[in-house]
């Protein structure tokens, strides 16, 4: 990472050692951003491994990542979604022509169109709470204490002190994005396409639109 | 299913509906049919073949049509058409579309210059103007191409194959629709498409150029899908997919057999060049490439990235 400077740097730490699945996040984020049907700016997957008696299940929450050389913010052919100073990856509501580039284009594909205004939605960090002192909605709402949330620049940050004392990973690093979301005891099985492909004979996955 | 702790099932994801669907395809489709055209109407004033002339308005007409009809495919996909007017006041000279947005508003003025000039009989000013209009023409079709590649997690998207695919398959198509306007031309004004007639030797000449550039689609095609078959784990799922999973039909079916090698037989069987099944040979590759389009758009979105 090449943080210097002094203003703030919001940041993420996940624990999935605490995460315990439960989808308040993706419930207090919908509450919070009011967002509509059929989309979600964060989500918990869950994949579940191995066979009787020896099994586990894992949870990987999902939101964007604030990435510090994000892909969407290049391909954007208006300059709608860009970086805010603290690192927060925003959407301008009023320029967005919802030609969804930036969304194929996501790694992550954590954007989506929003059905109800036309343009391209995601998460904010909620940037409205944090920028009045509060934390995310689904940091907040988290039963566990799985999400944390606080300045990377500052190095006694619980997320600073989290991410420096444990193996500390981001998703899908070969794209060289730079995730400011991190996560702690991240499970491969959970990552990626694999679950998928098992998951067509008939255990279900959720496409929010069919 | 796999035993032991490999076996892993997925219990709750979300995936949301695909960015680019048909109607991106659909657009791709139809600037390349214009640039493919753009190509042959070229031909004789800009190359001095002069066997082509009479195909020169024709195809130049195509050519413009084509791309007056390809945005309105942009404007219904776009969320917000009425803020179209954003992309050439805030660019982006990153992105591929803020290219896109002023070679589509070029080109065509470049197409008006040159059927002006073809109609006033100036044949230097056309040649200058045709010639001129190429790099235009290659630019219109291969930015699409360079929308896909930027990509970069996408399968088989994000591939310097795919620009250089989409040219081929622009001059594939454009010159099979315009076997098929060139013929229904004649038709129009009743003059005979025998294989003897002068028409029908400009379609069988027209048909041998074919041939050839479809055999370097079928190759590139071939090596596009065997380089991903060993790539990375994102672009051997989406190679199965179109080989043995959700889109074989349409893949191996409709754009590889009944859009390449089916036509392929026809335009190089030996000895019976007869002009009724080389429309049937272009009706066929145009449905191929509209197929190409419509499965590389589909396949790259077809699997979820997490």
């Amino acid at each position: 990472m090449h943080l210097t400077g002094k203003e703030k740097r919001w940041g993420m730490v996940i624990d999935l050692e605490l995460c315990i699945g439960c989808q308040s996040c993706a419930v207090a984020c919908k509450r919070e951003n009011q967002v509509p049907l059929g989309v979600f700016r964060t989500w918990v997957k869950s994949v579940e491994k191995g066979s009787f008696p020896s099994v586990s299940r894992h949870h990987l929450p999902i939101n964007c990542n604030h990435c510090e050389r994000p892909v969407c913010v290049s391909v954007c052919p208006v300059r709608a979604t860009y970086a805010r100073e603290d690192g927060v990856v925003v959407v301008d509501p009023h320029r967005c022509i919802g030609c969804q580039y930036c969304k194929a284009a996501c790694p992550y594909g954590v954007r989506h169109l929003d059905p109800v205004r036309r343009i391209i939605a995601k998460c904010t960090f909620c940037h409205h709470r944090i920028d009045a002192g509060l934390l995310p909605a689904c940091v907040e709402a988290c039963p566990s204490g799985a999400r944390v949330f606080g300045d990377l620049r500052d190095p006694l940050s619980r997320v600073s002190r989290l991410i420096a004392g444990r193996p500390a990973q981001v998703l899908l690093p070969e794209h060289a994005t730079r995730p400011q979301v991190f996560y702690l005891g991240l499970e491969e099985e959970a990552v990626g396409q694999r679950g998928r492909e098992i998951g067509r004979d008939g255990v279900s996955g959720w496409r929010s639109d069919r | 299913m796999e035993v032991g702790p490999l076996n892993s099932i997925l219990l709750y994801n979300v995936a949301h509906r695909e960015s680019f669907g048909t109607l991106i395809a659909l657009y791709i489709f139809f600037t390349g049919l214009s640039a493919g055209s753009f190509f042959l109407s070229t031909l004789s004033y800009g190359f001095g073949v002069r066997r082509f002339r009479p195909l020169s308005k024709p195809a130049l007409f195509t050519a413009a049509a084509m791309l007056l009809a390809a945005p309105l495919f942009l404007l219904v996909h776009v969320g917000q058409p009425l803020r179209s007017w954003h992309l050439f006041v805030f660019l982006n000279p990153k992105s591929p579309i803020t290219w896109g947005s002023f070679l589509l508003t070029t080109y065509p003025l470049f197409c008006l210059l040159y059927l002006g000039c073809i109609y006033t009989g100036r044949e230097r000013a056309a040649k200058v103007s045709g010639l001129m209009g190429i790099p235009f023409a290659v630019c219109v079709h291969a930015y699409t191409g360079f929308i896909l590649c930027f990509c970069a997690a996408r399968p088989l998207w994000s591939s310097s194959m795919v620009p250089l695919l989409f040219l081929i398959s622009a001059v594939v198509s454009g010159t099979a629709f315009m076997i098929l306007v060139y013929a229904g031309w004649c038709r129009l004004r009743g003059q005979s498409l025998e294989a003897s007639s002068e028409n029908g030797r400009l379609l069988l000449s027209l048909a041998r150029i074919l041939g050839w550039v479809l055999l370097v689609d079928l190759v590139l095609t071939a090596v596009e899908i065997l380089v991903a078959s060993v790539s990375d784990r994102e672009s051997r799922l989406a190679v199965a997919q179109l080989l043995f999973g959700e889109l074989a039909l349409s893949f191996l079916g409709v754009e590889i057999l009944l859009g390449k090698i089916l036509p392929l037989v026809v335009l190089f069987w030996p000895r019976r060049r007869r002009t009724g099944m080389v429309l049937v040979a272009a009706a066929l590759i145009v449905v191929g490439i509209l197929f190409m389009r419509l499965d590389l758009v589909r396949v790259g979105e077809l699997l979820p990235l997490l």
